[in-house]
């Protein structure tokens, strides 16, 4: 029960944080758009008709890269006046912390793909066949980069050189869902392809349940180290 | 009662040198122990480490109270929330879950009434040193680690502080604090340890002339 409290008093306070301040949420969301706008010029300028092949890439690219923004910037707000040692002095649950940034951080990015994902099918020109595997695929993988993210950015949050750590440790780690995510989004973008996306959304579901296994295992131990 | 932290041949190593050497110390429960020092002489690792922020990598050292609370130099307070917001947060951390009127209440007992809705960054440093002491008062703890906690407080605000620290010890709270300043030491010191370049000089009990004793140990002079 105490780790549900603190899950809560947790996420509650991150909620109101951002509400207050938006500066999660923004830096996301500006950085997707302009990433969306920019990938959609270097595909779609010359070979109008291989967008279906592009868009998957290009969507899971700024997925991937928004949230890597957005993880700093989150736990730049923690750093400030060492409050996140503050939380660790007290007896916090370490799971229910972690979780709760994860929630919390997993709703700023989900709160942005509502614009950039309607911006990349218009952009790029495509159609959801599979609009319910899509949406599944999206959130399964959003959940696993936010997962890895949160994890290292929590960890390396007092490292001088957290800016270029971060994404050296996130980017291999996502390597799996972003190639499950490509897949799904191909076949739900109506590509002709012979695979059964269940297979991959499948693959995705537990490749989140192993990540959330061993992300908060190795939160709790780091972070008493 | 047992100590609340004994240490036994602690050491501590900051790049490569020893921050504290050989710290031999007991603290016994439901009293103020001052730590004094010149700048540099170990007193803040001291209280970071029996806070937990920091490892020891020689000796023994024993805790025998789960729940510590810490007051350092950075005061762990969100910028962005109120004074009541930073209060109730943490004291749901701490496993407790009080009325808006008991917070309120602590809140106006530390001086903070009128502002108890403004956002820290809107606080003065005295304020956000006033709020980060009634963190400690809501918290469990039955510890109270204070580096330097009269910092950004006016005279009138060491006195209501010195009165909090010894009203607390006065319940069973032990307190354990570094300071640099004689007033401070005289008014809510039980024992004063003397750090000198990482290792122990001294522990002087509370007695006549113990302030000024204690300063010269220190090589910091007299009050």
């Amino acid at each position: 029960m105490k780790a549900l409290g603190d899950y809560m008093a947790v996420l509650q306070k991150d909620l109101r944080l951002e509400l207050r301040s938006r500066e999660v949420i923004y830096s996301i969301l500006l950085f997707s758009v302009l990433a969306v706008v920019i990938l959609a010029f270097g595909f779609t300028w010359v070979s109008k008709n291989r967008n279906a092949t592009y868009a998957p890439g290009a969507l899971w690219l700024t997925v991937l890269f928004s949230a890597t923004t957005g993880f700093n910037r989150f736990f730049d707000r923690e750093k400030e006046n060492a409050v996140f040692q503050g939380i660790l002095l007290t007896p916090v649950s370490r799971a229910g912390l972690f979780l709760a940034k994860v929630t919390a951080q997993l709703l700023f990015i989900l709160m942005t793909e509502v614009v950039f994902v309607p911006l990349i099918l218009m952009f790029f020109n495509v159609g959801l066949a599979l609009p319910g595997i899509f949406l599944a695929e999206l959130i399964l993988g959003t959940v696993a980069i936010v997962l890895v993210g949160t994890l290292f950015a929590a960890l390396l949050m007092n490292a001088r050189v957290r800016d270029v750590l971060l994404p050296i440790i996130i980017f291999p780690l996502s390597i799996p869902i972003l190639l499950a995510g490509i897949k799904v989004s191909t076949l739900a973008f109506g590509a002709p392809l012979a695979e059964d996306p269940m297979k991959w959304l499948h693959f995705s579901a537990g490749y989140d349940i192993i990540l959330l296994i061993l992300t908060v295992f190795i939160f709790e131990k780091a972070v008493d180290l | 009662m047992p100590e609340v932290f004994n240490l036994d041949e602690v050491g501590v190593v900051f790049d490569h040198r020893y921050a504290l050497y050989r710290i031999s110390l007991a603290f016994p429960p439901g009293a103020a122990t001052v730590v004094v020092g010149e700048n540099g002489a170990g007193k803040s690792t001291l209280l970071s480490l029996l806070a937990g922020r920091l490892h020891h990598h020689a000796g023994t050292m024993q805790k025998n109270e789960a729940l510590v609370g810490y007051l350092g130099h950075e005061l762990m307070l969100y910028e962005d929330l109120t004074g009541m917001e930073n209060l109730a947060f943490f004291a749901r951390l701490w496993g407790r879950a009080p009325e808006r009127s008991e917070l309120a209440e602590v809140l106006d007992a530390v001086g903070l009434s009128g502002s108890h809705d403004k956002v820290v960054r809107a606080y003065s440093r005295g304020m956000k040193q006033r709020l980060a002491v009634s963190k400690l008062m809501v918290s469990n703890s039955r510890v109270w680690l204070m580096d330097e906690p009269t910092t950004g407080l006016d005279s009138r605000g060491r006195k209501w502080l010195y009165n909090v620290i010894r009203d607390a010890v006065s319940s069973g709270v032990t307190v354990v604090a570094a300071s640099h300043i004689p007033a401070f030491v005289q008014a809510v010191a039980d024992r004063v340890v003397v750090l000198a370049r990482g290792r122990v000089r001294g522990v002087l009990p509370r007695g006549d002339g113990f302030v000024d004793q204690a300063f010269e140990m220190a090589g910091e002079g007299g009050a």
